[in-house]
């Protein structure tokens, strides 16, 4: 088993703001550039570019240089650790369980 | 395991009877879980709320609740979308307290849920903000 070597590359913090999902949502129908991404929100080609790097840090996306354009595909791959519902519910139950017992056990000698 | 099942045990200090009713009772399951609108009854349809948001988080019906033995229901989360699964508690007497098992079964195959996370809707943010916080992940 082997760890995410930085929470800051984790693609939970990737998912973790509207815009982003936004982004992978267009992106989970076609490749597209900054412009054309740009081109969905209300912000500047900066900042949109700056979502673009923290979902590629967490690995949900990868950019390519095209020319002089930057093109960003979804990476399918990169969603796993997201989507394996197991060790989701595995953790959650876990700390619900953790909780029961203390809860249930607080007034006992 | 390859069948997409969970199953726990613990054990707790305290009777079959006391457990039942922190599995089915509204007010014990907030402290713990999420809280029902009513007790868990066999046949009916149920769903847990925020305590904070309000919002609908867990919903499903009650297949089985044989007090204070067994409990069922299918079990089922938004970004599971129109998946269902099912959780089974088993309570066993044993000396001094009670053997709690829990069954998670039925979960979504891995991999079949991109679109679902890409619909996780805002109320998951602090959700997902607490997970990357623990950096626990296994990838």
């Amino acid at each position: 088993m082997q760890l995410l070597p930085h929470k800051q590359n984790s693609p939970f913090r990737a998912l973790s703001d509207p815009t982003r999902r936004k982004i992978l949502e267009l992106l989970s129908r076609q490749e597209m550039t900054i412009a054309q991404l740009t081109d969905h929100f209300d912000m500047t080609r900066a900042a949109v570019k700056k979502h673009l790097t923290v979902l590629s840090d967490g690995g949900l996306i990868t950019i390519r240089a095209r020319g002089r354009e930057r093109i960003s595909t979804l990476a399918p791959e990169g969603f796993a650790p997201v989507l394996d519902w197991l060790s989701y519910f595995e953790s959650f139950w876990d700390d619900r369980l953790e909780s029961l017992k203390s809860l249930i056990e607080k007034d006992k000698p | 395991m390859t069948d997409n099942s969970i199953r726990k045990s613990i054990y707790l200090k305290a009777g079959k009877e006391e457990v039942w009713a922190f599995l089915t009772d509204p007010e014990k399951l907030a402290a713990w879980f999420h809280k029902p609108e009513k007790t868990l009854v066999e046949g009916e349809d149920y769903a847990m709320f925020g305590v904070e948001s309000g919002k609908r988080l867990i919903w499903g019906k009650v297949i089985a609740a044989k007090p204070c033995d067994y409990l069922e229901y299918t079990f089922t989360i938004a970004p599971m979308g129109e998946a269902v699964s099912t959780v089974k508690w088993t309570l066993e007497d044993v000396t001094g307290g009670t053997r709690l098992l829990l069954e998670h079964i039925g979960l979504p195959e891995d991999g079949a849920a991109l679109d679902l996370v890409l619909s996780l809707d805002k109320g998951w943010d602090g959700h997902l903000m607490k997970l990357r916080d623990s950096s626990q992940v296994a990838i």
